[in-house]
């Protein structure tokens, strides 16, 4: 068992800007530590980004969208200190237009390569209980076209958005290699509404389907839904409701989401919210949703959420809040207690503070974040979080820590410098690696509005 | 004072909650894998970027993860902000 630490280098950054063009340029060098084995030195990572992102108007209602994206890493390997990143460089492309009048149209083409990546084993599910077969990926591309659109008019509401995408993929099960493998899905969404009694009362109606377009077929699952949203204030506005239902259906041919549990048929999820005005700038919110369906098991699933939340005010901005949530009947049910402040000093300096504690069983969180601004200049901040779960053997207990500071400049330059320590503090199977990582991050950018 | 009732009446209001979370145990029927709370989620693709299966998509400002893809890493609880996944 090794480790050894690393520590950080360097950073540069470029970024050129043009009217409603921005790049930026960003390397990064990470250290990390791992456990891979004798004589282990740790681990050194060097990473960058460019991002480009354009909006270039055509005329007045057309515009050209652009998006471009490289990110690579070096070290990216099965030992790679964070074991999420199995594409040591990707590029992801975005090319499309944009149509604005009375709504909104957006097409646009997007393709992703991955290079030089590498395998990458993966648990499957059998028989509810994760475990791992000999089996791998590799991802080479991901490539598809994204239509959205969305039109506001008057009384109504009409949006939708269909998603084509292909990934390319060899797969490798048991050294029985298959080269250029498709997975080609589309998947599309829809809402239509209409409002009543000046928009207090909305009928909604819309769906959700993924069409698995090749040998797959198995795998399609959709669901239609209508129901009813209203909004009304009481009380000289004190009280603000709001009470929704829906019903819907589902409906799945597959495997997949039925293991989620969910049964064809209809289900439904009402939900009620209060937001009370106790007095001028203090409130009480209470926040009920459910969702009730049936289950494969032929016994209705009911999945709950409650929240409790109380904001106080002051004149100068100030202000703190505490609340709970409760949720139970998914994967992972939980209960979270949490608090925020906001310390108002003067127009250049605040203090923020926030806790986050999650509660129950199987899953557990806890979170401390503290943060000083000095308006739009500087912030300074520093967090705490530890996890732990027993729902699965892929996570383990950890601690991280985190400190850094960010500054913006006129909203035109900006940059930071973070430190992160992520460290396993328990050693729970031989199959996955618990490597322990630090990394130091700078990063500067430069954004025109000319 | 005022504040102080409140404060209490809060805590009141807590422990009642909790409470019936703990009553309203629905058993061996919860779901048994991970789903996107649709009033939770503001579609910032945060789950996006760590998921290493290409398994969730965002329609409409809306996450879904595709349960056929899932290797279960749950890598986006985790990176969540709003935790919209559970």
């Amino acid at each position: 068992m090794k480790q050894s630490i690393a520590i950080i280098l360097s950073f540069l950054l470029l970024s050129v800007s043009f009217a409603e063009h921005d790049i930026d340029i960003q390397t990064h060098v990470t250290g990390g530590e791992h456990s891979a084995g004798e004589g282990g030195l740790g681990e050194w990572q060097g990473s960058f980004s460019l991002d480009y992102s354009g909006n270039v108007p055509i005329s007045d209602n057309v515009s050209l969208l652009l998006n471009q994206s490289i990110d690579g890493m070096t070290e990216a390997t099965e030992f790679s200190p964070m074991r999420e990143y199995n594409h040591p460089a990707k590029s992801i492309s975005y090319l499309g237009l944009g149509f604005y009048g009375a709504g909104v149209v957006q097409a646009q083409a997007f393709s992703e390569l991955f290079f030089n990546s590498e395998y990458i084993g993966f648990p499957v599910d059998q028989t509810f209980q994760t475990h791992l077969i000999d089996a791998s990926m590799l991802q080479r591309s991901r490539n598809g076209v994204d239509l959205f659109f969305e039109f506001p008019i008057k009384q109504m509401l009409l949006s939708g958005n269909l998603l084509y995408s292909d990934l390319l993929y060899d797969y490798n099960r048991s050294g029985d290699i298959l080269l250029n493998q498709h997975d080609a899905d589309l998947w599309g969404s829809g809402l239509m509404g209409v409002s009543f009694a000046e928009e207090k009362v909305w009928i909604k109606a819309g769906g959700l389907l993924k069409h698995d377009l090749n040998e797959f077929s198995g795998y399609n699952f959709s669901k239609a839904f209508a129901g009813i949203e209203s909004n009304f204030k009481l009380f000289k506005k004190k009280l603000d409701i709001r009470a929704d239902l829906y019903g819907r259906f589902y409906a799945s041919t597959l495997l997949g989401e039925k293991h989620n549990n969910y049964a064809d048929g209809i289900g439904f999820l009402p939900r009620l919210r209060f937001y009370w005005r106790l007095k001028a700038r203090t409130y009480l919110k209470a926040d009920l949703e459910y969702e009730i369906a049936p289950a494969n098991s032929g016994d209705l699933m009911v999945k709950q959420r409650y929240e409790l939340a109380f904001r106080k005010a002051w004149k100068n901005y100030t202000s703190f809040e505490i609340g709970s949530w409760a949720s139970m009947g998914g994967f992972t049910p939980r209960i979270c207690m949490y608090g925020n402040s906001n310390v108002h000093f003067n127009e250049k300096f605040e203090m923020v503070y926030g806790v986050r504690s999650y509660l129950f069983g199987a899953y557990s969180k806890s979170k401390v974040e503290n943060g000083s601004s000095d308006s739009k200049t500087t912030y300074i901040f520093d967090g705490y979080n530890y996890y732990r779960t027993d729902i699965d053997l892929m996570l383990r207990q950890k601690i991280g820590l985190n400190s850094g500071s960010d500054f913006m400049k006129h909203m035109a330059l900006y940059g930071g410098a973070r430190y992160r320590i992520y460290s396993p503090i328990d050693s729970y199977s031989d199959l996955f690696e618990s490597p322990n990582v630090s990394t130091l991050r700078f990063y500067l950018g430069v954004t025109s509005f000319l | 004072m005022k504040s102080i009732k409140g404060i209490l009446l809060y805590c009141a209001a807590i422990a009642v909650v909790v409470t019936i979370f703990i009553a309203c145990d629905p058993g061996p029927t919860a779901g048994t894998f991970l789903a996107v709370d649709q009033n939770q989620c503001v579609g910032c693709r945060e789950c996006v970027k760590v998921c290493n299966a290409d398994a969730i998509v965002v329609l409409s400002n809306k996450a879904y993860i595709d349960l056929t893809k899932c290797v279960e890493c749950l890598k986006c609880i985790e990176a969540c902000p709003y935790d919209a996944i559970e």
